[in-house]
């Protein structure tokens, strides 16, 4: 049986307001996963956030590649956590984390 | 060439902000409503704002005049989408550049008689996904709905299609790849999606700044040489 190829993104969190934990950028990304593409689709992404840095917003991700598109646009689509205005900007997008780090 | 066509700029202080946000976000223009000198701004390192009118007019005779008296002192005019009879006339004028769906009002839909109108004058829709930034659940699924209805209909017609954030802070903006991830949950599954975008606004844009010199006349007649050059 072949395994699931795994996808990793790195990306930068821009925000007005107070810095994001990783729990709670997480939280946010799933919760805006399950509702737009339901509880089936988060269960298969596996996501997860492999590093993210809060001062300075820069992180990596990483997730199924059958969901790569559910997760980016869920993660496109955030604005708000609690009282900080964020904007996701995904930069490189690669099947190993060693690639998406250079 | 990544233009974001539409930025509600309240107070020109803000302008810095966004455009900082728009460099961040790997934007080369924006097109603001605020009042702005000129119809275009260039910056030193390229980066430019457009002026934009958005004509909000409940009727058709206030809807006419507004056209003719702004357009020579702005590089973009929308129309948003609200009744047939205005909307198609819009549709069919070609100096409105774009017909605009907010996602907000339960009334806006676009009609396959409009969409054909304006794939033949050139006419695009815009799709400003502010609306999918600040709702969440039902509110957002009834955005996605009118959304997602309208791009069918302008895709069946050959309308072009432009996605633009209608932001109201510099945190509503998005980078271009992030753009092509919302477009694809509008159902807009084109891979050239952002080139295509990009080329139609390059178009738009260039053919706009011709209209605006002194020496357009008229589709089709320009002055191209006075006797005291």
């Amino acid at each position: 049986m072949r395994t699931e190829r795994k996808r990793y993104v790195r990306f930068r969190l821009f925000r007005d307001g107070p810095p994001i934990n990783e729990k709670r950028l997480a939280i946010e990304i799933r919760r805006n996963l399950l509702s737009l593409f339901g509880e089936i689709i988060v269960a298969d992404s596996k996501f997860f956030l492999t590093q993210y840095d809060e001062t300075n917003g820069t992180g990596i991700l990483q997730c199924n590649e059958k969901t790569l598109e559910h997760v980016l646009t869920a993660a496109s689509l955030l604005y708000k956590i609690d009282d900080t205005l964020v904007s996701f900007k995904p930069i490189k997008t690669s099947g190993t984390i060693k690639a998406v780090q250079k | 060439m990544h233009v974001d066509m539409n930025v509600n700029i309240t107070k020109p202080e803000q302008i810095p902000h966004f455009v900082k946000m728009a460099k961040n976000m790997g934007l080369d223009g924006l097109a603001v409503t605020c009042n702005i000198d000129k119809p275009v701004i260039t910056f030193e390192d390229g980066f430019r704002l457009y002026k934009r009118a958005c004509l909000k007019q409940a009727t058709l005779p206030a809807l006419k005049t507004r056209v003719s008296q702004i357009r020579r002192f702005v590089m973009i005019v929308a129309v948003p989408l609200r009744s047939v009879q205005l909307a198609n006339w819009a549709a069919d004028d070609a100096r409105v550049d774009l017909l605009t769906l907010s996602g907000i009002s339960k009334e806006e839909s676009l009609k396959s008689s409009t969409a054909r109108l304006a794939a033949s004058s050139g006419t695009a829709l815009e799709v400003q996904m502010a609306s999918l930034l600040t709702n969440f659940g039902l509110d957002r699924s009834r955005a996605i709905k009118t959304f997602r209805e309208s791009i069918r209909i302008a895709q069946s017609a050959g309308m072009p299609i432009i996605l633009s954030s209608g932001a109201k802070s510099p945190m509503m903006l998005r980078s271009p790849r992030a753009m092509l991830h919302i477009a694809r949950l509008l159902g807009i599954d084109d891979p050239d999606f952002m080139e295509n975008m990009s080329h139609t606004i390059e178009k738009m844009l260039s053919q706009n700044q011709r209209k605006l010199s002194n020496d357009y006349i008229a589709p089709g007649m320009e002055i191209v040489w006075r006797p005291d050059q």
